[in-house]
């Protein structure tokens, strides 16, 4: 008796996951995608555009119901709870629960292609679950250098060239699109709660929901400040959200520096280097390893000594130097440090080029 | 998932720490005051010293706490800059007296919900990544280092008579500019000017009232 009902279940399932898919698609008609993307970093701010908000009347009731549900619920719950229990242990309750997550960011790196990545993800995976205690603390981060590289399956999708869609705002989970929505219930699949929610439902929430609570412990205010700030708070809301997900669909600011690499990429060089293992850089973006720091050099410094600190840098470090790029008086080495160490690391760098005589070299990540 | 939730929201308070650490410079040398990361860096140690000098933080010197790092502030952020950017193609519709009014209204906007904040200053670190100058632009990435979580928190600058001065702060990928301008616009396709002026000076009371 129990087999077909699974089946029927999972079939279910799997007409509603095409049927949001398509559904997306079609929405993305209506979405209005991002401009080109020919913005510099230094260029004016990128106007995104408006939303696609045909459902506004809706979700502007939505936003009303979480704006009370988290100043008569939400709220309250965890500035209790944040009474009984100590910030220490609040913020590794709330390690664990990223740790949990972990599967979503080593599937959705490798869907988008980012191997290594995927496999820092999966080796914070391994030292955060074993030597972090279950992932109550992130020694892969302290310890190793290891950061987090935060994907999802909604960033897979814009990776993959979806639009947003039309924007919602969900009750509970507040604002999403068609695309991170769609996004969302793929990656159900991949979180822990989920299947403890579907074993125990009740189970399920009352976890998720402790989860929330545990988090909104620790950024109490942040709502507060945010709904203070804003002349329409829904407005606010909506383009903050299509803002940060956007960034992040480009790996701009939170995730690895592209929009650094691609303004050096476009900014004219001086000095053709060719060194092992560097990239033969022209113009346009190139994807550079995380674990870059740089070499910058005040404005006082000619070529001759740029070229002379780069041999320095040469001798030091087999292969360190990737590029000199000059940028409105200022050159920028690019120095490779190996995947994992830390800023510390590269700072001793630091240090050897001003004992060498290069007194200005400042090491910036 | 929901995390993400936790993490765009988070801009809107750390923005607070961000406009009221991105500051001044003065008495630093001259090649320094060319290098924003320099200059940026400095602002933030004296306003983090501000914060946390402990013979401002009695409630009687609460308003001159306060002053001191709005004094600093307005010397560093080009709130003209950044009320053009956010009304954009509005912006050159406005007589000079009206625009006048705007950036009055909008600095003490900003001043009041986030400069205001700085009580609840609690041991954040700022951690200074790098940066970057082409022509007279120029982005200084840092990150706010705050219970353990990184906020990435970028500073634009334009460089105008020889010095910088920041027209925009970006948290978490979030502009602010963009996010007024994105606010200011959907008021505008509903309401006049006049309208616009009068959320803004509702707002700006209700602001200072507090």
């Amino acid at each position: 008796m129990k087999k077909p009902d699974s089946v029927s279940l999972l079939l279910r399932r799997v007409f509603f996951c095409c049927l949001a898919i398509w559904l997306g698609s079609l929405t993305v008609v209506f979405g209005q995608d991002a401009g080109g993307d020919n913005d510099l970093a230094f260029g004016e701010e990128r106007d995104i555009g408006m939303a696609a908000d045909p459902l506004e009347p809706v979700n502007r009731v939505f936003f009303h119901f979480n704006d009370k549900l988290y100043f008569w619920v939400v709220k309250p719950a965890a500035q209790g709870y944040s009474y009984f229990i100590a910030e220490d242990v609040r913020m590794c309750v709330r390690s664990f629960f990223k740790n949990l997550l972990a599967p979503v960011r080593i599937v959705n790196n490798l869907l988008q292609g980012k191997v290594a990545d995927s496999g820092v993800e999966t080796a914070r995976f391994v030292i955060n679950s074993t030597f972090g205690i279950a992932g109550l603390a992130d020694p892969a981060k302290n310890e190793f250098g290891l950061s987090p590289k935060d994907e999802d399956l909604g960033q897979t999708l814009g990776v993959y060239g979806f639009g947003e869609g039309i924007y919602f705002c969900w009750p509970f989970f507040g604002p999403s699109n068609v695309r991170d929505t769609v996004g969302i219930a793929g990656d159900f699949f991949l979180s822990p709660v989920s299947y403890l929610a579907m074993s125990d439902s009740g189970a399920g929430v009352a976890v998720q929901a402790g989860g929330e609570v545990n988090n909104t412990s620790l950024t109490l205010g942040d709502y507060e400040d945010f709904k203070e700030s804003a002349i329409d708070p829904y407005v606010a809301l909506r383009d903050a959200y299509r803002q940060y997900r956007q960034k992040k669909i480009r790996d701009v600011v939170v995730g690895r520096d592209s929009v650094y690499i691609s303004s050096l990429g476009s900014t004219q060089e001086r000095y053709a280097l060719n060194v092992p293992g560097s990239a033969s850089s022209g113009a346009g973006s190139e994807s550079v390893p995380a674990d870059d720091f740089f070499v910058q050099v005040g404005t006082s410094v000619d070529a001759d000594q740029v070229m002379g600190m780069r041999q320095t840098l040469l001798d030091m470090n087999k292969k360190a130097v990737v590029k000199v790029s000059d940028r409105g008086g200022y050159n920028f080495f690019s120095l490779q440090v190996p995947a994992g160490r830390k800023f510390e690391f590269a700072k001793q760098e630091e240090q050897r080029l001003c004992a060498a005589g290069f007194s200005e070299a400042r090491v910036v990540q | 998932m929901k995390e993400g939730k936790a993490r765009y929201l988070k801009f809107f308070s750390v923005i607070i720490l961000a406009v009221a650490f991105s500051v001044v410079f003065h008495g630093i040398s001259r090649a320094a005051a060319n290098d924003p990361v320099v200059f940026i860096k400095d602002a933030v140690d004296e306003i983090i010293a501000i914060l946390q000098d402990e013979k401002l933080a009695g409630p009687n010197r609460k308003a001159e706490r306060k002053s001191r790092v709005v004094a600093i502030v307005e010397k560093k952020f080009d709130f003209r800059e950044m009320s053009m950017r956010a009304l954009a193609r509005h912006w050159k519709d406005r007589s000079p007296a009206e625009q006048d009014r705007f950036v009055s209204l909008f600095r003490t906007l900003l001043e009041n919900t986030y400069i205001a904040k700085i009580d609840t200053y609690s041991g954040e670190k700022v951690v200074f990544k790098k940066g970057a100058v082409q022509g007279n632009k120029a982005i200084v990435y840092s990150d706010l280092i705050r219970k353990n979580i990184e906020t990435p928190v970028n500073y634009k600058l334009k460089n105008s008579d020889d010095r910088w001065m920041v027209y925009d702060v970006e948290v978490e990928g979030v502009s602010l500019v963009n996010n007024y301008r994105t606010q200011f616009a959907s008021i505008l396709s509903k309401e006049s000017f006049a309208g616009l002026m009068a959320k803004l000076e509702e707002k700006v009371s209700k602001g200072a009232a507090e």
